[in-house]
């Protein structure tokens, strides 16, 4: 994660961050091509606390678009992990944070629309290290 | 206004104001529209704003290039616009363009029109 608020130029990056999966870097990619100024997981938002003060909810938006002001969160996740993103990306949206929720239909819709193959194969893999669904 | 699939050839950034409907600004925007020229736009957006017109159009259609810098102006000027009660609406009919604003999902916050006068009857649908 990089420090929040640190500002990348696209283009800049000297290394690729770690991202957790394939369509991140895809995205990733396609943000430099069209000369998109991008961060990777730059902030954590605490959505809420216990009694006591610690973290019982947070939220950390794959992308920053620091030119736009916009949270990007893809998932290409399971159907109910994409519900609590999207229902975490709503909670942050209630606190002025503008996040917007790529799921795996609309990173599909743009891979077709635009003609993007890599980005559909990417769409396609699962996780480095998450479980195989059976 | 030439094939929508392609970009125009490539021009100096320039603002024109075009003839609209009472209450209706409309502004076309020529050249790349980069940081470089992103603080002009700025300027030109927030005058025309604060100005108060009910709807402002920005027809992107001879505009050659549209960075993130811009993006974001555009994006602030939207803001502004409904801040104050009024609307927004961009043409963007090249292809090239479209495919910016809906990579960086700006297609669901901005309003985007294929041509002039589909944005202007919009703008002055929601009247």
């Amino acid at each position: 994660m990089s420090e929040p608020g640190h500002a990348l130029e696209a283009g800049a990056r000297r290394e690729p961050p770690p991202f957790v999966h394939p369509v991140e870097r895809e995205l990733a990619r396609l943000f430099d091509e069209h000369g998109i100024a991008w961060e990777y997981e730059p902030h954590t938002f605490v959505l809420e606390r216990r009694p006591d003060g610690s973290v019982k909810e947070a939220f950390t938006p794959d992308f920053y678009l620091p030119d736009i002001d916009i949270y990007v969160e893809c998932t290409v996740m399971r159907q109910r992990l994409t519900s609590r993103k999207r229902r975490k990306a709503s909670k942050a949206r209630t606190r002025g944070i503008a996040v917007e929720v790529l799921c795996r239909r609309d990173i599909e819709r743009l891979a077709t629309r635009w003609g993007l193959p890599q980005l559909a194969a990417a769409a396609a893999c699962l996780p480095s290290g998450s479980p195989q669904v059976v | 206004m030439g094939d929508p699939a392609t970009l125009p050839e490539a021009s100096e950034f320039r603002i024109e104001e075009a003839l609209a409907p009472e209450g209706v600004v409309l502004l076309s925007i020529h050249g790349d529209a980069d940081l470089h020229v992103a603080p002009e736009l700025r300027e030109r957006l927030t005058r025309e704003i604060d100005g108060g017109p009910g709807g402002l159009v920005l027809d992107l259609s001879d505009a050659t290039f549209v960075d993130s810098m811009a993006l974001g102006v555009l994006l602030g000027a939207m803001k502004q616009v409904r801040t104050r009660g009024g609307r927004l609406r961009l043409v963007v009919p090249q292809t090239e363009l479209r495919r910016i604003f809906e990579i960086t999902l700006l297609d669901r916050v901005l309003s985007l029109d294929a041509t002039r006068e589909d944005a202007l009857r919009e703008i002055r649908r929601t009247d």
